[in-house]
Parts: C-alpha cells; sequence; structure tokens
C-alpha cells in the first residue's frame, strides 16, 4: 500500500537549459527532456500527444526572451506516459526521450510510428562551396566543412592557393636576371641561391629557387623584377573550394530558405508538411511583430514603405508572410494575440514508415485549420477552429 | 459715446469716389453719421489727408512662426530700440517681428485699424488667437491654412466636396478663423517627406492629389461656402526664376468661376505677394520680371483679386506656411533655418533675409513689385502690402507709397543699386513714368482690401454707416504736392486716429488702447454624419491632441470676438 503512493513517482526539474520529466517505476525511469531554448512553440506536440500532457504557454513572451523562467510548452510529467511521439513529430529537435539515462524511442523500434519523411539535400557536384545557405539557415542546420583561409577567417588558415587546383609555372630568364635579390625580398615563395661574391669575378652570381606551393601566382615578382626577367604563369584546373557542405537533417526544419538562395540550385528540400497560410493584415494592429520574432523559418515580415512617391495611395501591409519559406509549424498563430489574422491550414503530411491508426488520429488533428483567438484560458495557449 | 467732427480735412475715399474734396467727416456711436451735436469734439484737419483707417489683407504678426520669428532673432530687436513703457502704451520691440504690441502701435501711426493674419496652422490656432487677444487697437482676423490638409487632400482627390464644405465650415468654427488660405498646395505635405509641388501638376506623395485640383476645389468650396473673403492663395514654385507659368496656371483655374456671397465681394480668389510669383529666366543668372505678363492676366479677370508683396530693401525675416521654400532660402543664403511640421495640417518655415539694393536679384524683385502695381489697371483689386515681414516690415508701407507716388524717388534709389544697369535690363520699370495718386493708395490700402475680405459693409470706406476707422496723415495734397520725403514721413506718422469711434491717436500721441475685436466666420452647412465619423476617427488616430481640447474656445482665447454669421444650408 505505503509502495503505492511511492510509485511511479513524477517529478520536473531543470537542468541547464534543459527541462526534464521524470517518470520514476522501481525498474525504470523514464526522462522526457525539452530543450527550453530550441523549442518554437509550434505547438505539434500539444497536439499529437495522446495523453494530452503538453499544453502550450507564453510562446511569444519565452521567444523574444522576456519571460527567461519559462518554455513556450510544459508537460505534466504525471499525465505523460512516455510515449515518444511528440519527440518523433517534433520538428526542431527539441525533445527527447531516454529510458533508464539512454535515449530510446522503443515506438519507433517495435514500428508503431512513423517518422517525417524530410529531404534535405546538397547535390556536392552542383556545390561551389559559397557561403550563402551557412549563412541564410535560421537553424545552424548547414555543416559547411571548408577550410578556413589565412588573413579571411584565420590568421594561420589555409593559404589561399590551396583554394585552387592547378599548374603554376615560373620561368627566370637567366640571360636576364641580375640575381639582385628584389623578388626574393618580396615573396615567401622565392629565395636566391647566391654564388658567395667574390673578389677575383666580382659579380652577383647565383640562381632564384621557387616554391610552387607558396606561390600565389600573384605577378608582384614578376612585376617588380628590374630587369623583366620573370614570367608567372598559372593554369587553374578548378577553382572549387576543397571540403564540403551538407545539411544536418537533424536540425533542419526545412524551411528551404538555402534552396531558395542557393546560386547553383544545388538544394534540394521537401518540406514535412504542406499547408496554406494567409495574413489578414487589416486585422492586424501593428506594432506587436510577435510573429516575426516567433517563425523559426524568418518567413514573417514587415513590408518595407514605399518610397513617397512610390505609395499612390497605397499604405504597404503591416504584416505578411513568404509562402514559399513556411513550413506551416504554426508557432505564428499560437503567438498571435489578435484574432483572425493568421489562418494556417496543412493539407499534408510526409511520413515514412507504418501510418498506423494512432498516427492517422494525430494527423487528423494536425489537419485542422486555425486561427489565433482573443480571451484564452489564462496561461494556455487555444486556438480557434476555421471553416 | 462721444461724438467726433473731423473738419476740414482733405477726404479721400474711393469707396464714394471722393478724390481729396475737403470734406466733414462725422462720428457718433462709433459709427460715421450725417451730422453730429455741437457738442461734438472737433478735430481740425485742417491741410491734413483724411482716410478710412487702413486694413491690411495679408500680414503675418500672430501665432506660432511669428513667435519662432521672435525667439530665434533676438538680434532682429537690435535694429529698432526699445521703446519703454508711456502713457497707455506698453514697452515694445523689434524689427522686423516686432511684439504684439508693438505691431499694434505702428499699424496705428500708419492710420491702420484693420490686419489679417495671413497664416494660421489650426493646430496652433490657439497660439495665433493669444497673440492677437494681446494685440490692442487693431481689429484682426485670420486665415486658417486647407492646401495641405490632409482631410482636404482626401475629400477634394475623391470629389466629395460636400464633405470638403461641412469640414472647411467646421474648422472655421473651431479655430474662429476668417478664409481659406491655401500656402503651396501640396507642396507642404510633400515637404513632410522632404519634397516639394513645384507645377500646379506634381502629384502630392501619397494623396496624389495636384496643385490644379486643390485649387480648384477650395475655390469652389469657398464659393458654396458663401463665404465673406474668397479663397486666399500662395501659389507653387514661390521665388524660383521662371515661376510665372506657373502662376498663371494657378490663376486660369479660377477662370469661369463665378461668387455670389451677399458681402460685396467680387473675386474668387486672391492671389497673395504676387511679386514673389512674376519672376522670368530660369536662373538666377537670367532671372528677370515678368510682372508685366502675370499684371495684364490679372487686370484682364475680374473675379481675380492680388496683394504684391513688395520688396522694400531691408534686412527681415522670412516666414511662412511654405516650407520647403524656406529650406531652399536656407540654402541659398545660408542663415538660420527653423521649420515646424505641423501633425495632419501643414508645415512652416523661417529664414532671414537681406534685401540689399546692392544685390542685383533684390533690385529686381523690388522692382518687379513696383512695377506690377504701376501697370495694374484697378487697384480696388491690387493691394499694397510686403508680406510682412517677408518683403519686408510693414513699417515700410509709407515708403512703399513713396515709391508708388514719386517717380523721382524711384530713379534715385535705382541710380544708387550697384548694379544698376542689370536691374534696369531686367524690368520694365525705369520705363514707367506712372505715379499713382492718394486715390489709388487709398483704394490699394482700404477700400480695395475690405472689398476683397467681405467687409466693405465695416470698413475701407467713410460712407454714412460705416464703422467710424478713421486715419488723419500729416499731409496737405495741395501744398506738399509730390514731395517724396514728407510721403513717407506723414503716412508712418498719423496725428488722429480713430478706431470704432473711439480716439486712438490724439496729436500724434496713441491716448487709447482702443477695444479691438477679433472677426471670425460661422458658416452652417447641412449636418454631415460622414465628415463627423471622419474628424473624430483623425483625432483618435492621428492627432496627438483630442477633438476635445482643439476647439478655440471665445471666452478663453479672443478679446471682442465677432462673428460674422453665414447661411450655407442648402
Ligand atoms: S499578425 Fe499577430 S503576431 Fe503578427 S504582428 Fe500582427 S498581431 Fe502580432
Amino acid at each position: 500500500m505505503a509502495m503505492s503512493t511511492m510509485y511511479p513517482k513524477f517529478s520536473t526539474k531543470t537542468d541547464g537549459d534543459n527541462i526534464i520529466m521524470e517518470q520514476k517505476l522501481l525498474a525504470k525511469v523514464s526522462h522526457l527532456v525539452l530543450k527550453k531554448n530550441v523549442c518554437t512553440g509550434c505547438g505539434i506536440c500539444s497536439e499529437a500527444c495522446p495523453k494530452e500532457a503538453i499544453v502550450l504557454g507564453l510562446v511569444g513572451a519565452v521567444r523574444r526572451g522576456a519571460v527567461t523562467t519559462e518554455a513556450p510548452i510544459s508537460v505534466d510529467p504525471a499525465k505523460c506516459s512516455y510515449c515518444g511521439v511528440c519527440v518523433i513529430l517534433c520538428p526542431f529537435n527539441a525533445l527527447g526521450l531516454e529510458v533508464d539515462g539512454e535515449p530510446s524511442l522503443p515506438i519507433l523500434e517495435q514500428e508503431g510510428f512513423p517518422q517525417y519523411d524530410i529531404t534535405a539535400e546538397i547535390d556536392e557536384s552542383k556545390c561551389n562551396r559559397c557561403t550563402i545557405c551557412h549563412e541564410v539557415c535560421p537553424n545552424d542546420a548547414i555543416i559547411r566543412d571548408v577550410p578556413t583561409f589565412e588573413g579571411v577567417d584565420a590568421a594561420d588558415g589555409a593559404k589561399r592557393q590551396a583554394a585552387l587546383t592547378g599548374k603554376t609555372t615560373f620561368v627566370v630568364d637567366k640571360e636576364k636576371c641580375t640575381v639582385c635579390g628584389i623578388c626574393a625580398a618580396l615573396c615567401p615563395a622565392l629565395s636566391v641561391d647566391r654564388i658567395p661574391f667574390y673578389a677575383e669575378t666580382a659579380k652577383s652570381l647565383g640562381d632564384i629557387v621557387w616554391d610552387e606551393k607558396l606561390c600565389n601566382a600573384c605577378q608582384v615578382c614578376a612585376l617588380a623584377c628590374p630587369t623583366e626577367a620573370i614570367k608567372v604563369e598559372r593554369a587553374v584546373e578548378s577553382n572549387k573550394l576543397p571540403g564540403k557542405v551538407t545539411i544536418d537533417v537533424e536540425n533542419c526544419c526545412t524551411c528551404s530558405w538555402c534552396e531558395k538562395t542557393c546560386p547553383t540550385e544545388a538544394v534540394t528540400i521537401k518540406k514535412f508538411f504542406d499547408g496554406e497560410i494567409s495574413f489578414n493584415a487589416e486585422k492586424c494592429p501593428a506594432g506587436c511583430s510577435t510573429c516575426v520574432e516567433v517563425c523559426p523559418c524568418n518567413a514573417i515580415y514587415l513590408p518595407s514603405p514605399a518610397s513617397a512617391v512610390g505609395m499612390k495611395k497605397q499604405k504597404e501591409a503591416v504584416i505578411a508572410v513568404n509562402k514559399d519559406l513556411c513550413i506551416f509549424c504554426g508557432a505564428c498563430v499560437n503567438a498571435c494575440p489578435s484574432e483572425d489574422v493568421i489562418r494556417l491550414k496543412r493539407t499534408e503530411i510526409r511520413v515514412k514508415g507504418p501510418e498506423t491508426d494512432l498516427f492517422k488520429k494525430i494527423a487528423e488533428k494536425l489537419y485542422v485549420p486555425r486561427t489565433s483567438k482573443v480571451r484564452e484560458t489564462f496561461g494556455h495557449v487555444e486556438v480557434k477552429k476555421v471553416e | 459715446m462721444t461724438e467726433i467732427l473731423i473738419k476740414n480735412g482733405f477726404v479721400f475715399d474711393p469707396t464714394q469716389g471722393i478724390k481729396g474734396d475737403k470734406k466733414d467727416i462725422a462720428v457718433k456711436d462709433g459709427k460715421i453719421v450725417d451730422k453730429v451735436s455741437s457738442s461734438a469734439k472737433v478735430i481740425d484737419a485742417t491741410g491734413m489727408t483724411v482716410m478710412a483707417g487702413g486694413v491690411d489683407i495679408h500680414t503675418h504678426v500672430a501665432g506660432a512662426k511669428v513667435n519662432v520669428g521672435r525667439n530665434f532673432r533676438p538680434e532682429d530687436k537690435l535694429q529698432a530700440v526699445y521703446e519703454p513703457a508711456r502713457g497707455v502704451r506698453h514697452m515694445s520691440g523689434g524689427y522686423s517681428v516686432p511684439t504684439v504690441f508693438k505691431t499694434a502701435y505702428k499699424y496705428a501711426d500708419l492710420g491702420y485699424t484693420t490686419v489679417f493674419e495671413a497664416a494660421m496652422p489650426p493646430l496652433y490656432a490657439r497660439h495665433t488667437h493669444e497673440e492677437m487677444r494681446d494685440t490692442p487697437i487693431l481689429d484682426q482676423g485670420a486665415f486658417p491654412m486647407f492646401g495641405n490638409n490632409w482631410f482636404m487632400l482626401d475629400y477634394l482627390k475623391n470629389q466629395e466636396y460636400d464633405n470638403a464644405a461641412a469640414y472647411i465650415a467646421w474648422l472655421l468654427r473651431s479655430t474662429k478663423g476668417y478664409g481659406i488660405k491655401c500656402v503651396n498646395p501640396g507642396g507642404t505635405e510633400a515637404w513632410g517627406w522632404g519634397l516639394n509641388c513645384l507645377t500646379v501638376n506634381d502629384p502630392v506623395p501619397y494623396f496624389e492629389i495636384t496643385p490644379r485640383e486643390i485649387i480648384s476645389g477650395l475655390i469652389n468650396a469657398n464659393e458654396s461656402l458663401l463665404l465673406p473673403h474668397s479663397m486666399h492663395l500662395h501659389g507653387n514654385n514661390l521665388g524660383n526664376p521662371g515661376n510665372y507659368t506657373t502662376t498663371l496656371d494657378s490663376l486660369k483655374i479660377a477662370e469661369g468661376v463665378k461668387t455670389d456671397n451677399k458681402f460685396g465681394r467680387e473675386q474668387v480668389l486672391h492671389h497673395t505677394h504676387i511679386q514673389f510669383h512674376s519672376y522670368g529666366g530660369t536662373t538666377w543668372a537670367d532671372f528677370e520680371s515678368k510682372g508685366p505678363e502675370v499684371m495684364d492676366y490679372i487686370n484682364k479677370n475680374k473675379n481675380i483679386t492680388c496683394d504684391i508683396g513688395f520688396v522694400t530693401l531691408d534686412e527681415t525675416t522670412t516666414m511662412t506656411g511654405d516650407g520647403p521654400f524656406e529650406h531652399h532660402l536656407t540654402a541659398l543664403n545660408h542663415l538660420k533655418w527653423a521649420n515646424t511640421d505641423v501633425e495632419v495640417e501643414c508645415g512652416s518655415g523661417i529664414v532671414p533675409y537681406v534685401y540689399s539694393k546692392d544685390v542685383y536679384v533684390c533690385g529686381v524683385q523690388w522692382s518687379i513689385g513696383l512695377e506690377m502695381a504701376l501697370l495694374a489697371k484697378d487697384h480696388m483689386r491690387c493691394h499694397l502690402t510686403t508680406d510682412h515681414p517677408n518683403a519686408g516690415p510693414f513699417t515700410r508701407y509709407p515708403r512703399v507709397m513713396k515709391w508708388l507716388m514719386n517717380q523721382e524717388s524711384r530713379e534715385a534709389l535705382l541710380h544708387t543699386m550697384k548694379n544698376e544697369d542689370k536691374v534696369r535690363d531686367r524690368s520694365s520699370l525705369s520705363s514707367i513714368d506712372r505715379e499713382l495718386t492718394l486715390y489709388e493708395i487709398a483704394m490699394m490700402t482700404r477700400a480695395g482690401t475690405a472689398k476683397a475680405l467681405g467687409l466693405a459693409d465695416r470698413c475701407g470706406g467713410l460712407g454714412i454707416g460705416l464703422q467710424a476707422d478713421i486715419a488723419v496723415y500729416p499731409f496737405n495734397p495741395e501744398t506738399d504736392g509730390n514731395d517724396a520725403e514728407k510721403i513717407e514721413w506723414a503716412f508712418g506718422n498719423a496725428v488722429y486716429l480713430v478706431k470704432d469711434g473711439q480716439i486712438i491717436i490724439n496729436d500724434s500721441e496713441i491716448v487709447s488702447n482702443g477695444n479691438k475685436k477679433t472677426y471670425w466666420v460661422d458658416v452652417t452647412t447641412n449636418p454631415n454624419k460622414q465628415v463627423e465619423r471622419d474628424i473624430s476617427e483623425m483625432f483618435t488616430k492621428y492627432y496627438t491632441v483630442t477633438e476635445k481640447n482643439y476647439d478655440v474656445e471665445e471666452h478663453a482665447f479672443m478679446k471682442n470676438p465677432f462673428v460674422i454669421k453665414v447661411d450655407a444650408t442648402q
């Protein structure tokens, strides 16, 4: 009897940026770990939870850093069954399940639930290792494994000539060369192999020694040579930077910013949700921009004001979304303090693996079109069904 | 009230066609009457000129920008010694932007009794009224500015003329304003974005209305409201070489528009300081007068009146609701610049300016004003102003009269100019030998202005029943003839001034601060729910003050408010 009040035992504790929900049985300990700084408040977990153990809280305030003691969601450790559905469906990798201290997703192992079917690839043959995708990715999901070069990214980085593959030739016209030493005084790739000065001849004699690995083919030696004795030529075979750029699929939310901005069209992204989103800017009170700040994909923007002469009786909308970049996660709807501004409808969930009854039930909930509403229970986000 | 008899003066009164006849003027109970009893106070005006009190149709003497001018030009007071309080006089000072007291005393010395403040930002109407309240002696009124007001821009663009009229009526009532002033239509709103409208066809940013539509809309609104004064325009492109084409374009907008008011006003458009709008050439290098062209148009079109804005060749202060022009000016002369953009309504700027007779442009500007006034065929429609203090302080009116009445004085001044030949070359002034008569001067300074303001039944003349505003000048038309210096001195030093039947100046001494009044026009229009709603919305969304705090309450801000009621309901 006494034992039953002791086990199972539930608790929630905070460990740095993690919030850990614990269920302790006699022989087994389960943890649901929430990375509170990674959670976007999209609410997919809350809709997916078979036990309704997850509620959405102060999404906007937490994501903008106004509230630091909470996470956008909170999980009731006692209602939670530690099934891991939320972990599987979190598009941002903010949740993890551990059994007895080890990462574990029994439901996947037992093929009781499908996984998102995400395509996020970079065609290596097209990629020229530029920097755009790495800078544009809102989730730091691009792994740009390219050496850093001297003087730019790092003082002691790779020599910049190493960025190119090809052949450099260096020819000295011995007839013209006075072995004056100017070239060697300018460049680390050159040195003078001098025959010691000797009174018998009283001449400057010797050879210029060139190290291809250190040569930039910059032409300074050739231009500085007082007798025009030097010729440097470089035949470039490939100007493609060494290294490799890949997408960390774990952290990719399929927003497709990289795909849209890649100059060589090397990226292929297939989103895990398809859907429709629309902003009714007339109803947005403006001056809020919570949605802009919570959007994990940077897909929402405040349209730029037109120039004075460009307005022509039109004022720019106060808020708008780039549908191509939206992943239909729902964070904006959850955070928006107004009613009916943002409408979101998911039309497809791309998964691989068994589409079990449980999955189908959850998918139905995720498909419900929604918008935000003004009056809701304090501390809990509620959205309004539409259509 | 006392009776007064002004005896034996040479009377000039264009309203009755009296051209210097020796006549007595009798005053009783503040009005001009046929005769008075033997107990009347007798003023002996023998050998003196008698005219109605002067009526100034356009001057900047009260309100926000005038006061900024006073504030940011302490050095202006060095041009004129402070006069201490004496008798009924308060202490007074300032040269180009005098204090309110000095304004009143100097106008009184000039024989003026009615003075209209030319540009009142509606939001700052209380300031204007407080200064007018503190300006003794003079009857005043103020023109609120409409040419860049968001309500107007929207209503006129959408051709909602009833709404435009209802809004104007509401604004006149709220600000206790007298008529519709339009400064650089659309251009000052464009200046809100650092832009301008230089022709009548340049659309206003965002509002997409053109100055042409604004001018035309305001003229029509003015006529549908049956207001005493006409639409009072300061056109686009002020002060730029070649701007006379814009001016003619603006004036042409009035073509065919008729008036049907009950105030005896015949014009539908008054173009102010037209001198600044009559420039030819393309740059300051080939700058020249187009005064004759513009005046020719005005001569031919009877539904237009104008005032000149004579350049007086002084160091002065420019101040106007034309914000972009003032910025343009500071870029030219590198003197200090003040600017105020007034929410929803208008804007303004202030820059000191030195009109030197040795700068040929100033010489030509001086010539253009005189040239236009001398080429005018009907001085009832061409008025004497300096756009005080923009082209010069109003205290120079007598000097302007001297130039107008005496060709020798014009020649003498031209002769002292450093660029005499160039100045002569760029205008036709030196070929004009016309000298205006005192009768024509009286048209330009009282009969014409009073009529254009719709006040001819009250002032501007000496007919029986008019308000007893009478100036007596120490000028004997028979013996002083055409003595230039005597003209300038005499018309700046009235020996007697009667206002509303009260003696203000007695024997060259100001003896009373009078009992000034402030005119405003209350037009009744049909109720208009739409406009009421729009006003509430504008105050809720865009104004920093509330609708309830906007109104100029007569009892709090005005001295002797005088309402002219107009019924414009249909
Ligand atoms: S749409 Fe909603 S969240 Fe976004 S700015 Fe408007 S009110 Fe704020």
